[in-house]
């Protein structure tokens, strides 16, 4: 069964246009007629160079993206972990800010607590989890960042990037994680430059160049193919 | 926005939840960490509402009290007004976070600016209400009716708000300009002098949005004060800001990509 479909989707991005120039602002498409399926439980992995579109494929997949021409059906309860920094205030605690997220994810008042306890023991951040973000290390906000978006099962998980900006044992303990709320039927689309994590976490492969599916294969002819 | 108003508008009233907690979020962020939280607010606009009814009596050589009722009024409507508009600038450039990352409506975020100052207005209500009686007016339960005229005033700031968002993302230049257009709409406004029955002043409140708010709210709350009864201009308004958010239709279909 299909949870995210695309039908020739494309996506344009206007350009202003440059100073002084006399160029008025044009559009540029980054997204270019991309059809594709991606059934209940496959693992994903995108692949592209920088600027291939592989952001913008994922926003479009999570619907934070509404296509500027084509279709794209996608799944209401998805998790993404787009960009690190988001939504963290500096002046909140962990705690505040995780209390905030769940909110800003629909997420019932009844399940807050349980949820709490769970990312709490998850964070290891001790005192620190009651005290303002901006006291926090790098290190302790991306384990934050990454504990909100982790805190429940979701049916489709959107992951840009792995988690590069924090240490190897976070890692380890980051997929430990992910593997916990990634039940048989989660849907999970990631994109990455690190083809050993997409081989080791995904069974599919989509290569983009210049916002086109360039190829649509099993994860390893995929990595071959685009390391050629 | 996604494809249509309508969309837009219903969406945004089923993410009720989401702006309501961001503004009230919002309010514990910036006064996080100080003695008195939002009650800032307060004592700001009571020292502002002192400093101007002092200045305006001392010019009129009347006593000071016979100002306090009206200009307390007029500032608690213009202080909304005008932080509303200002804190629309380059909304969807600040809020980029939660429009990459989340699918929060952009009316949502317009919205969350408005409900915002609607929070922020009700922790000055009480300075209002104690100039109104210093100013020797009988409590009268038409009081209640600020925070609902607030609220009205708040509904009808969505589209303008909207539209500031808006064209401020495409072109940084109206960053810039609506600073100083909000600050020339403060001196045309009738906040510290009383619109005259005739000349160029009362021309100027005929076609000003914004005098017809401070008359129609100062009209319900102060006895004794001149309301509009105009309601042809009140759907004139409405009309034109209708035009304008169907102009800019175009951008605020493509606002998550141009941030």
């Amino acid at each position: 069964m299909s949870v995210l479909h695309l039908n020739c989707v494309t996506v344009f991005r206007p350009v202003p246009g440059s100073k002084g120039s006399g160029n008025s602002d044009s559009k540029t498409s980054v997204i270019d007629s991309v059809t594709l399926t991606i059934d209940q439980g496959e693992r994903v992995g995108i692949l592209g160079r920088n600027g291939a579109g592989k952001t913008t494929l994922l926003r479009v997949l999570a619907g934070i993206f509404t296509p500027s021409i084509g279709s794209a059906a996608v799944d209401v309860d998805t998790a993404t972990l787009l960009d690190t920094g988001f939504g963290i205030e500096p002046w909140l605690s962990g705690r505040e800010n995780a209390i905030s997220r769940l909110i800003l994810t629909g997420v019932p008042r009844a399940q807050h607590v349980e949820i709490l306890q769970d990312l709490e023991a998850f964070l290891e951040l001790g005192p620190y989890f009651n005290q303002p973000t901006r006291t926090y290390s790098t290190g302790m906000l991306a384990r934050l960042v990454f504990g909100l978006a982790t805190v429940r099962e979701h049916s489709v998980l959107i992951v840009d990037e792995g988690f590069g900006t924090v240490d190897d044992q976070f890692q380890r303990s980051a997929w430990r994680r992910l593997n916990t709320i990634i039940g048989a039927r989660t849907t999970v689309v990631m994109a990455s430059h690190n083809l050993d994590q997409l081989r080791e976490h995904c069974t599919r492969g989509i290569v983009l160049s210049r916002g086109k599916v360039a190829i649509d294969a099993d994860i390893n002819a995929a990595i071959e193919s685009y390391s050629s | 926005m996604r494809s249509s108003y309508f969309v837009a508008t219903t969406g945004a009233i089923r993410e009720y939840r989401l702006w309501s907690h961001l503004a009230a979020r919002d309010l514990r962020v910036r006064y996080s960490q100080t003695q008195l939280g939002p009650w800032w607010s307060a004592v700001a606009q009571g020292a502002l509402i002192c400093g101007i009814a002092v200045a305006v009596a001392l010019i009129a050589q009347d006593p000071v009290r016979d100002y306090l009722p009206r200009i307390a009024v007029s500032l608690l409507v213009w202080t909304f007004v005008s932080n509303v508009l200002l804190e629309s600038i380059e909304l969807f450039t600040v809020e980029r976070g939660l429009l990459l990352n989340t699918r929060i409506g952009e009316l949502s975020l317009v919205i969350r600016v408005v409900w915002r100052q609607v929070l922020l207005s009700l922790y000055n209500l009480p300075v209002v209400v104690i100039c109104v009686l210093v100013g020797g007016i009988t409590p009268s339960p038409r009081l209640l009716l600020l925070p609902l005229a607030l609220l009205v005033t708040g509904t009808g700031l969505v589209l303008p708000s909207l539209v500031i968002a808006c064209l401020t993302l495409v072109r940084r230049d109206f960053a810039q300009m609506i600073p100083s257009i909000v600050q020339l709409l403060f001196f045309v406004s009738p906040v510290m002098w009383q619109t005259p029955s005739t000349g160029r002043l009362n021309l100027l409140s005929d076609i000003n949005p914004i005098a017809w708010t401070l008359e129609a709210i100062r009209g319900l709350v102060l006895p004794d004060s001149a309301q509009s009864s105009a309601q042809l201009r009140w759907l004139g308004l409405i009309g034109a800001l209708m035009l304008c958010t169907v102009l800019i239709s175009p951008i605020t279909r493509s606002v998550r990509l141009r941030v």
